[in-house]
């Protein structure tokens, strides 16, 4: 089966300064791979990186097979989802979700209301983004990224804002939603609990020298 | 004091101007004309100005690369050139290439109100978290869709109200309006000016300017709700990003807004230091002559004494009355009152204030005009709202707490006050008093009113230079707009600097 993200000898790094790698691993459709390391060690830039926001100092990302590294972020096929929810907050809840789709030109309102449904939101496509609690929020923005049916998604520390209670609940729904959704996912964390909720694997980073 | 001042030199010329309207209210047929076009012309200097100062604004707020501090400084400064000035910056640049006219007034209002945008634009923008780019991008949007669907919107705000005060400006424009325009760009500005000084119809001229007033409170107010009402993204603390790749479009960005900056002011210079026979000093020497060409009008130098001792008497005058009015907004109750009403000028137009200024103390029983007070009068009432608008927040971001310790250690309230706020004054009140001392030496508006012929300011001599035929007299006023320009950087510098070392 082709993974749905491969990283092969990925070393990443900032205007030629190495932070580390070489990295490579392949994920599964639904796997999730949890980063951990200490402070300031890259886990956000190795984020950075297999988004296209940063590019590589040396390696390859695919997806479904296919390089995208020299590809631009967004035909990447690859969604994120950050710390803060980052709702567009001049669109509403359904409309955030839609985003992805609308681009594309495709029908929106049944797959809105199918992730809404599994994220327990059902019926808030009209709701002010403003409107929402914290733990909403972030759903939705799980929502939009999944919207889309991107080949990955990648979490940058997605429930470190919220109430340890909602988080480990969150990140349960959340790793059910991507393993129904068979999307690869690499979730950042300082929380190794929560790793272990949401991760099939764990890759540590060490500080460098 | 400042309820006193305001009510000296603002209510009782605005009551005056409102009296001499008459019973009926009575918009000449030109003046609803005059207000067509000046919408239209400040409608088209706004978006020009819009759609030049947004990538100006992310390039010189949002990226770190070397020679952004200087771009963004460079920027600011067509904001503080005199309306006369770069009038004639603009017709030394295009020469005879453009003719004066509605394209020429339109550049000119984008040019001056540039770091409008830039300011106020660059100042959300800079603080927008990169994340909602990130997310549209990784959505499928490319970067163009990015910024239309997403950042133009977070940014609405900000751009509707930098909006509103350009189109605020640009619409009460006269100095710029009067020497660049012709019949299609008149303001309702310039009209006022028409109606009372060459018409002498006062009560004409009042009617307009209480039209122009309504337009102008009805922009802000639409603004400002528009603002507030619009959607806010998340902020955070503004850092400066590295380049994107391909790292060279930034640069070029700001790159083109120096050169637009720079261009006008050395075209200045140029034509203060040629003549028709090549490279001169001539202009340069004439400032100080009373003849040669000038001596109708008076010599260029004692112009320029005139503007520094107008614009020393109305930094003490602002400096002190606005000092007290922010002083005012950190006590609850009236003395925020009193601070809202120190505002209230910021809406009511140049020339509106030197009517009636002239209304009231320019004839028995308060006739001043002998005086050479009412040209600081209505500059101090000009430069007081800035002055507490530049005060106010730094007073507020004194810790008071000093002031308990103080008076828990015996000191006597005025003393007790001094220990929490004394410092932050000295330093504001200076930078406040040079600023009214610039906005005093730029000035035209006012004191195309109130200015007598034989004592006009250094901008009223400019216009007056400009208004006369032939080279001597344009190269005269060129030479005298590049002392202008200088003064008025100098004393911007000085304030910028007294406040980084606040």
């Amino acid at each position: 089966m082709t993974a749905r993200l491969a990283v092969r000898d990925l070393v990443i790094g900032h205007a030629g300064e190495r932070y580390a790698g070489p990295l490579t691993f392949e994920l599964e459709p639904g796997e999730v791979l949890a980063v951990v390391g200490p402070s300031g060690v890259g886990k956000s830039t190795l984020l950075s990186t297999i988004l296209g926001w940063v590019p590589p100092l040396d390696g390859h990302v695919l997806v479904d097979g296919i390089d995208v590294t020299t590809a631009p972020v967004h035909r990447r096929g690859i969604g994120i989802v950050f710390q803060e929810p980052l709702l567009f907050p001049h669109l509403n809840v359904g409309r955030n979700i839609a985003y992805g789709l609308r681009l594309r030109g495709e029908p929106d309102a049944d797959r809105v209301a199918e992730l809404l449904s599994w994220l327990d939101l059902a019926g808030m496509e009209q709701r002010r983004v403003d409107t929402l609690s914290g733990g909403q929020a972030q759903r939705v923005a799980l929502a939009r990224a999944l919207a889309p049916r991107p080949g990955a998604v990648l979490l940058d520390e997605p429930f470190s804002a919220l109430d340890a209670d909602l988080r480990e609940r969150l990140a349960r729904d959340v790793a059910d939603t991507l393993r129904r959704e068979r999307v690869a996912a690499i979730h950042v964390t300082h929380d190794l609990a929560e790793a272990r909720v949401m991760a099939d694997r764990v890759l540590t980073i060490a500080a460098h020298e | 004091m400042p309820a006193a001042f305001l009510v000296v030199c603002l209510a009782f010329p605005l009551a005056t101007l409102i009296m001499r309207m008459g019973p009926s209210l009575h918009v000449a047929a030109g003046t609803m004309q005059v207000l067509g076009l000046s919408t239209l012309q400040a409608t088209a200097s706004t978006v020009l100005a819009v759609v030049v100062g947004l990538p100006l604004a992310s390039a010189v707020t949002r990226y770190r690369f070397r020679g952004r501090a200087l771009a963004q400084a460079l920027l600011t400064v067509p904001f503080v050139m005199p309306t006369v000035v770069v009038a004639l910056a603009f017709r030394a640049m295009v020469g005879s290439s453009v003719p004066r006219g509605l394209v020429l007034v339109i550049l000119a209002h984008a040019f001056v109100n540039l770091a409008v945008v830039v300011r106020v634009v660059g100042s959300t923008w800079s603080q927008m978290d990169d994340g909602y780019e990130k997310v549209a991008r990784s959505l499928g949007a490319s970067r163009l869709r990015t910024f239309v669907t997403v950042t133009l919107p977070v940014l609405r705000g900000s751009i509707l109200a930098s909006a509103a005060i350009v189109f605020t400006f640009s619409f009460t424009s006269l100095g710029i309006a009067l020497l660049l325009g012709d019949s299609s760009t008149r303001t309702l500005e310039s009209q006022i000016l028409r109606q009372a000084g060459t018409l002498l119809d006062f009560p004409g001229a009042a009617t307009t300017a209480l039209l122009q007033l309504m337009v102008v409170v009805a922009v802000l107010a639409a603004g400002g709700l528009l603002s507030v009402r619009s959607p806010r993204g998340r902020l955070r603390p503004p850092v400066l990003r590295p380049l994107p790749s391909p790292r060279w479009p930034i640069p070029l960005v700001a790159l083109a807004g120096a050169v637009i900056v720079l261009a006008p002011v050395i075209a200045l210079l140029v034509a203060s230091l040629h003549s028709a026979h090549g490279w001169t000093l001539e202009w340069w020497q004439h400032l100080g002559s009373v003849d040669a060409g000038t001596d109708r009008i008076g010599s260029p130098v004692s112009a320029l004494a005139t503007s520094l001792s107008y614009a020393l008497i109305t930094a003490v005058v602002a400096g002190l009355v606005g000092g007290c009015a922010a002083v005012a907004v950190l006590v609850r109750g009236r003395g925020r009152v009193v601070a809202l009403v120190a505002m209230a000028p910021l809406g009511i137009s140049a020339a509106t204030l030197g009517l009636g200024t002239l209304l009231a103390y320019g004839r028995p029983p308060f006739d001043l005009r002998g005086s050479g007070l009412l040209v600081p009068m209505a500059h101090a009432l000009v430069a007081v709202p800035l002055v507490v608008a530049v005060a106010a927040p730094a007073l507020r971001a004194a810790d008071p707490r000093r002031a308990l310790v103080a008076a828990s250690l015996g000191a006597a309230p005025s003393r007790a006050f001094w220990a929490a706020y004394g410092p932050v004054l000295k330093v504001v009140s200076l930078g406040a008093a040079g600023l009214a001392a610039a906005v005093s030496l730029g000035e035209f508006g006012a004191a195309s009113f109130l200015a007598r012929s034989g004592t006009p300011t250094v901008p009223i001599q400019i216009a007056r230079l400009l208004s006369r035929p032939g080279e001597q007299s344009y190269g005269v006023a060129a030479a005298l707009a590049v002392v202008l320009v200088a003064l008025t950087l100098s004393l911007t510098l000085a304030i910028d600097r007294a406040g980084r070392s606040r």
